[in-house]
């Protein structure tokens, strides 16, 4: 039965996220296109609406009927459409291409689901909390927010203000037929599958080419699926999937990395049809960002940054001005993230509380620093001979950093060709798109650096936990956004749409 | 042409993508679709120098102690090194033999015959006549009840059952949430505790372990889910793995176990193992936390890296209650 639930979400998203979508007569998207995009955006929806009614005190055992007639509403909506499959664009990809993405996307959705929840972060950051909704109904009762007490003794809870748009969607599915460690993956097992999609459904406008060569780079980016495969060589083999190294399923971060990238593709995509309504729909997606991980409100003012700046530095083609719909974005983003910030205020904040820790008098400090080695986990066990690198913290970091950018276990050439597609030139830098694509990466990037930099952790510790790469996993999108915008001014004439 | 060139190249990482989905998939199916613990970094066995001083320590004179190590006879079992080499095990058979042990090594030989009268038996070699030895023929021939695993090699429920005391040596590195021991007392305790009752989780006496695997109030925490588990200082105790140790360091000092009485249970809800019982009395606070918090149970645990039955005990409150406060309790 739980099996079964996850099917009717995917269906009960996808449903939802098609009927936001304008109609296919007015907005080109092929047919797969629409599938992820209207599946992202319905996920977005339900873990922002029903983040919001958690934050109202509405119980969840009330909240998950809220998006059967919801679906069905918008099931309404689409028939009174009469949209055709005649009204979708031509898909972007060739056939190789496509059997292509549809192997990886498979695969990926497989290889999810081969296993039940089996890593640190699904199941006591996220499975915990599903299950808490799923028995208690709540996301303040004791079992989140009872963790500190007078007594001196309260309930375990690891990251306690993390946000519930994961547990909201394994509850969702675990609700129907009760919690089964691998069908509540459900939801989560089509992130990976999606993510190539988005990319080529933001690239669209710049030619089939450019959309295709784009959606390929962001599928056969390895970290989307796992972190140093085969590091250990082929030892490595017997372990894919099993270590956490994993990146597919209940982590969040490839999440988060959907999410970031269907809501800039929505961005660049806004001018074809005007309004306000992409930028709404960009906006809903990128309060999903922050429903999946803390890093996501991190990541969502960024993005805001990034767009902003990159419509104010100079404009050799001047078009039409963008103030307007950074600030229509901002406002929404307010709207759908206020009720999640209303209800993160009410949770402990032990750790991971990066917005009192990132002060300009804690860069300054770690700057110079030494590494913590106090606060590793060989000095706490006492075993001090056994320390690990040792140095100034900022060079650990940089080097870590740097340490990613040539891994190409983990990344391919990923990085190389970002840094080949900065708006360097002249013709790069009057393209308004890649000059806000290629500043919120490194704008993110810049954060993760300063994070890390001022984390009250030991580094080295944190770096064999995976950190940073499971951090820079949330921008391979729109990295192959940033890249495929910078292939479509190589060749204007063939490439433009 | 170079951003074009380089994105070709890029695209030969699909290859590694697909070997890493086909491998997931293929060890996955091959194993059932559950994650199997052989697939984890094999145990690591103490080394010679420490094997002997953990073995040792078992025996208050360990002069004339007799011990069996379950050994191999094949060449690639001894080819790692370190606690499970030639070199390694030759090592402390003549150690053990200096501190006055009788030492008897098996390689490969049948262990019933061989176990008569000796005071503990150390499995080496995780080899399949070892590892499917029955404990009960083991306890019947055995002068002391004393079973040391060094590499990992035995579930120790069985030998529980049996009544014979297992001590796990050997480090562990698949995740300490596959442990069936675990899931075995978690199902026990799912199926004694009420769903809406609360437990209050103290450890036994010093938190003789800091290794991170030792938390096992994690897992049980998510497996008996939605009833009530109460930790001190949770905060400290289930943030990152250094903070772990300050939660460690901290209970060392606040020690409420020195102000209480060791309880010896007459019968014990799942283990065997009567004289391992990890119940004392409450202290003044922690009877106050149960009733602050309405807690109907108290799980008392040993803090150790490799889950034990013999470790863990849950006792209703009342009964908790009725032994007394601190060192005025009596036994149960």
């Amino acid at each position: 039965m739980t099996f079964l639930g996850g099917l009717i979400f995917l269906v009960v998203a996808s449903v939802i996220g098609r009927a936001l979508l304008p109609r296919r007569q007015h907005f080109l998207r092929s047919r797969w296109e629409e599938l992820a995009v209207s599946y992202l955006l319905g996920c977005s929806a339900v873990m922002v609406g029903l983040s919001a009614g958690l934050a109202l005190g509405i119980s969840f055992h009330l909240l998950f009927w809220l998006p059967l007639p919801s679906a069905l509403g918008c099931a309404y909506v689409l028939w009174k459409r009469k949209e055709s499959s005649q009204d979708l664009a031509p898909c972007s990809f060739s056939r190789t291409t496509g059997l292509t993405l549809v192997l990886l996307g498979v695969g990926a959705v497989i290889a999810t689901l081969v296993l039940p929840l089996n890593e640190f972060d699904p199941i006591y950051h996220f499975g915990y909390r599903g299950q808490v909704l799923l028995y208690d109904g709540s996301a303040t009762s004791e079992s989140i927010t009872g963790m500190i007490h007078p007594s001196g003794y309260g309930r375990m809870v690891t990251h306690p203000n993390y946000p519930f748009g994961i547990p909201i969607l394994e509850a969702w599915v675990a609700k129907i037929g009760g919690w089964h460690p691998r069908w509540v993956q459900i939801p989560l097992a089509f992130w990976t599958a999606c993510l190539p999609l988005v990319v080529a459904f933001g690239l669209r406008p710049r030619g089939p080419r450019v959309a295709t060569v784009g959606a390929l780079i962001a599928a056969v980016t390895p970290m989307l699926y796992g972190a140093d495969f085969l590091i250990d060589g082929w030892e490595s083999l017997s372990r894919a999937g099993l270590a956490g190294e994993m990146m597919l399923g209940g982590g969040g971060d490839v999440g988060i990395a959907c999410l970031l990238a269907l809501s800039l593709s929505l961005w660049l995509r806004r001018a074809s049809l005007g309004g306000w309504h992409l930028v709404a729909l960009s906006a809903l997606s990128l309060a999903g960002t922050g429903q999946l991980k803390n890093e996501g409100l991190g990541l969502a003012a960024c993005v805001v940054l990034a767009l902003g700046l990159g419509a104010l530095l100079p404009k050799p083609h001047q078009g039409k001005s963008q103030l307007m719909p950074i600030a229509q974005l901002c406002g929404f983003l307010v709207l759908m993230l206020g009720p999640w910030l209303f209800l993160r205020a009410q949770l402990p904040a032990i750790d991971e509380n990066y917005t009192e820790r990132l002060t300009i008098s804690n860069v300054a400090h770690f700057w110079t620093a030494e590494e913590l080695q106090d606060r590793s986990p060989q000095a706490a066990a006492g075993k001090m001979e056994d320390l690990g690198v040792s140095g100034v913290r900022r060079n650990l970091v940089a080097a870590a950093f740097f340490a990613e950018f040539v891994d190409w276990r983990s990344w391919g050439l990923l990085w190389l060709l970002f840094f080949c597609s900065l708006p360097v030139t002249r013709r790069r830098m009057a393209d308004v798109d890649l000059r806000q694509l290629c500043l919120l990466v490194l704008g993110a990037t810049t954060l993760y650096f300063l994070i890390l930099l001022v984390t009250p952790w030991n580094f080295p510790s944190l770096r064999d936990k995976g950190i940073p790469e499971r951090l820079l996993v949330h921008l391979v999108g729109v990295m192959a956004l940033a890249i495929g915008t910078a292939l479509s001014l190589g060749k204007p004439d063939q490439e433009q749409a | 042409m170079l951003l074009t060139w380089l994105t070709r190249l890029h695209l030969v990482s699909g290859l590694l993508v697909g070997l890493f989905l086909v491998s997931a998939i293929g060890f996955a199916a091959g194993d059932g679709f559950q994650p199997a613990r052989d697939r984890y970094t094999p145990s690591k066995p103490l080394n010679a120098t420490s094997a002997t001083r953990y073995i040792t320590s078992l025996f208050p004179r360990p002069a004339g102690r007799h011990i069996l190590i379950l050994d191999s006879n094949r060449p690639e079992d001894f080819s790692e090194e370190g606690g499970a080499s030639e070199y390694g095990l030759n090592t402390l058979e003549q150690r053990l033999g200096k501190a006055g042990m009788v030492v008897t090594r098996s390689r490969g030989a049948a262990a019933l015959p061989l176990a008569k009268d000796i005071d503990v038996l150390l499995l080496a070699h995780a080899m399949p006549q070892y590892s499917k030895l029955d404990p009960h023929e083991l306890a019947a021939v055995m002068r002391s009840p004393l079973v040391v695993d060094n590499c990992g090699g035995w579930e120790s429920q069985k030998f529980d059952e049996a009544g014979l005391l297992y001590l796990n040596a050997a480090r562990l590195f698949w995740p300490h949430w596959m442990d069936p021991e675990m899931e075995r007392f978690a199902a026990y305790v799912r199926e004694t505790v009420p769903q809406d009752d609360g437990i209050l989780m103290l450890p036994k006496a010093h938190l003789t372990s800091t290794a991170s695997r030792a938390r096992w109030f994690l897992p049980l925490n998510v497996r008996l889910l939605p009833r009530r588990l109460y930790l001190w200082r949770p905060e400290l105790g289930t943030s990152f793995v250094t903070t772990y140790y300050e939660w460690v360091e901290a209970y060392q000092e606040h020690a409420p176990w020195k102000k209480t009485e060791r309880i010896r249970l007459k019968e014990r809800g799942l283990s065997k193992m009567l004289p391992s019982s990890p119940t004392r009395t409450l202290t003044a606070e922690e009877r106050q936390a149960a009733i602050t918090h309405n807690v109907q149970w108290v799980l008392f645990w040993d803090h150790q890296p490799d889950f034990n039955l013999k470790d863990w005990e849950l006792v209703p409150l009342d009964e908790v209650l009725s032994w007394g406060v601190g060192r005025s309790g009596g036994p149960r």
